[in-house]
């Protein structure tokens, strides 16, 4: 089975959650979209997902969850080897500065999007984050030309630092 | 021995002197010792020696001490007729504590020292007399005494009931202040409230009115260009909108566990499909199966008229949701009133309270009692006030999770609420301080931006003649329990 590339949604509100997962649904065919309501099944996804020998690209996760909150998520899992490459996103109703500024500096944050969003720049940060994520990881990015910032991965696979498996 | 004068010298204080005078008189020199002087001399010094005794027969002397602090005299005795002056350097040899001044024009018995000497060798009377004298003396300074240790008691006793209503009318006059300070914030925040809560309204209103608009038009415009009636799977369509509105959302397992058994059944449905599948009630994935075997092209349009109804509904829900806080919030405030004091039912207070601290306490165990309360005349906004101050307290004590019991009862002369958290308790010698102005146990200031902890509370429900305590439950945790009187209310 080729591995698959997750991009996993934290949200407790389910009105919230189904919204954010409905304006990325267009990365849909060629990412798989998971959800959980609290960061402790976050984690057992986070676990399995890896188990099954897949990758998770991308996550989108509210900052206040009943139990461990987002920030604390983000940093446990930068810390980790195993989820270190994910994009990470903080998606936060009360952008308390002090929160924010620890996510950025331990879970090496480059995105928080205040709520409430629109969906161009939640489609956007997505995109950008996805592509950087296949850059990195992945050997074959040109299949992700379709979905994903063309301009940037055809420059990657120009300068020849991808050699493609295929 | 009882001396022959030493009564009769309380009574009439010259009757000794008229004795010695006459003792003088017998021995023919009285006119040598007969002294006049006049008011305002000063007859010794305090420190000097003394080498004369004065026996006052007309006029008054005072005695005045040096103050050392700041060397001015300071009256202490006056001395009528009959007075021996300088009496303690006289009878002890040490030089004078006092200093002597006349009040008024004088006349005295002046005798030097040598003189009383010889006169106490050939008068034997006038020893007896000036014996007299001394004591009777000494029994006057010492009832003069026993006088002034009591005006001095009086006025100490005096002084500490003035110092103590200072101390009170200081104590009263900060709580006044901190009081004003208090309700000018809750008036600022009533107006913004006020304001606010007119802005948000606009527009919430203009969200959830043009919704039902759309919604009917969409219904319209559904029915004329989708609907048939003659075969079914369009009548089935509006069926999938209905249901769309009304569901739910279930946990994100349980549509991770459902997609599971979706995907297998419908292997061709995308992975948002499936997910709006996971939504929908059994009974409708029924329908839906029979809708779309022979047209399998026909499963998004479904699922559109079912996310369809599904969005009206999480805007309607929305809406309902800002409407709730803007409501919970005037009425938390009491922005719409201008008494202060009403006739409340206390639990709607409370409910205001938990909705608008919802953030905070969401993920707690919540227990709520609220029993029938009597309705009592009540300031609602400070009672609010003591309600988030102490469920916030709790939230911070407890830190993510934990339990909160919130009950209330009353009986027949008290109305009782009772807030009771799963934290680390209060340390015992800090169950009275908590209620002390400025006592915190939080790093830094009020969290909320409203409350003035429970200083402020305590203040607000001594305002209602309650009382407030907190105690510590025997299975861990702390407790604070309000209790205010039922008054038959004024209208």
């Amino acid at each position: 089975m080729k591995p698959k590339i997750y991009i996993l949604v934290v949200e407790d509100e389910p009105e919230v959650l189904d919204s954010i997962v409905r304006d990325i649904a267009e990365f849909e065919e060629y990412f798989e979209i998971e959800m959980a309501d609290t960061a402790e099944e976050a984690e057992q996804i986070i676990q399995e997902i890896l188990d099954n020998e897949h990758m998770i690209g991308l996550i989108l996760c509210d900052h206040v969850l009943p139990g461990k909150n987002g920030v604390d998520l983000l940093i446990e899992m930068q810390k980790s080897e195993r989820t270190k490459p994910t994009k990470k996103v903080l998606i936060t109703g009360q952008a308390g500065l002090e929160e924010t500024v620890k996510a950025v500096n331990e879970a090496n944050l480059k995105h928080y999007i205040a709520k409430p969003w629109e969906k161009k720049e939640l489609v956007n940060i997505t995109r950008t984050l996805l592509t950087d994520f296949v850059i990195e990881s992945v050997k074959d990015p040109l299949k992700y030309m379709q979905v994903l910032d063309a301009q940037r991965l055809a420059e990657e696979i120009r300068t020849g630092r991808h050699i493609t498996d295929s | 021995m009882t001396f022959k004068l030493g009564s009769q010298w309380l009574e009439d204080p010259s009757s000794v002197t008229r004795l010695l005078r006459r003792v003088l008189t017998e021995s023919g020199q009285p006119e040598k010792y007969i002294t006049d002087i006049k008011a305002g001399t000063t007859l010794f010094r305090e420190g000097e020696p003394l080498d004369t005794i004065y026996i006052l027969l007309e006029g008054a002397v005072q005695l005045f001490k040096m103050k050392p602090l700041n060397n001015t005299e300071y009256p202490i005795i006056r001395l009528e007729v009959g007075s021996l002056i300088g009496i303690l350097a006289f009878t002890t040899g040490f030089n004078s504590l006092t200093t002597a001044k006349t009040l008024e024009h004088c006349r005295f018995l002046r005798i030097p020292k040598s003189d009383v000497d010889r006169l106490l060798d050939e008068q034997p009377d006038f020893r007896g007399y000036l014996d007299e004298l001394i004591l009777a003396n000494l029994l006057e300074r010492f009832k003069q005494t026993i006088i002034l240790q009591m005006k001095l008691d009086s006025a100490n006793n005096q002084l500490q009931v003035e110092r103590n209503e200072l101390r009170q009318a200081y104590k009263n006059l900060q709580e006044a202040q901190k009081m004003l300070v208090h309700q000018e914030k809750m008036a600022t925040l009533g107006q913004l409230v006020a304001g606010f809560a007119h802005e948000v309204n606009n527009p919430t209103s203009a969200l959830l009115r043009s919704t039902d608009t759309l919604e009917s038009h969409l219904q319209r415009f559904m029915e004329q260009t989708c609907f048939d009636s003659k075969s079914g799977w369009e009548a089935a369509g509006k069926h999938f909108f209905e249901q769309g509105k009304k569901s739910g959302f279930p946990d994100t397992k349980t549509i991770r566990e459902r997609s599971v058994q979706l995907k297998k059944e419908f292997p061709t449905a995308g992975g948002g499909q499936i997910r709006l599948m996971a939504q929908m009630q059994q009974e409708l994935i029924d329908l839906l199966r029979t809708k779309v075997k022979d047209n399998p092209e026909r499963l998004q349009y479904f699922l559109d008229l079912f996310e369809f109804g599904k969005m009206f509904q999480n805007i309607s829900s929305a809406g309902e949701r800002i409407s709730g806080l803007v409501r919970s919030l005037k009425s938390y405030s009491r922005s719409d009133s201008e008494n202060r004091l009403e006739r409340i039912d206390i639990r709607e207070g409370i409910h205001d309270t938990l909705e608008l601290t919802s953030n905070r306490i969401k993920f707690y165990d919540l227990n709520i009692e609220l029993d029938e309360v009597p309705i009592i005349l009540a300031d609602a906004a400070g009672l609010n006030q003591v309600w988030t101050n102490i469920i916030l307290n709790a939230s911070d004590a407890m830190g993510k999770r934990g339990s909160l019991d919130i009950r209330c009862g009353h009986d027949e002369d008290e109305i009782w609420v009772s807030i009771r958290d799963s934290g680390p308790g209060i340390p015992e010698e800090n169950l009275l301080k908590i209620f002390e102005p400025n006592f915190s146990t939080k790093k830094s200031g009020v969290k909320f931006g409203l409350g003035l902890g429970l200083s402020i509370s305590k203040d607000i429900i001594e305002q209602h003649d309650g009382t407030i305590i907190a105690e510590n439950n025997k299975d861990g945790g702390a407790s604070f329990i309000v209790r205010l009187p039922i008054k038959p209310a004024a209208e």
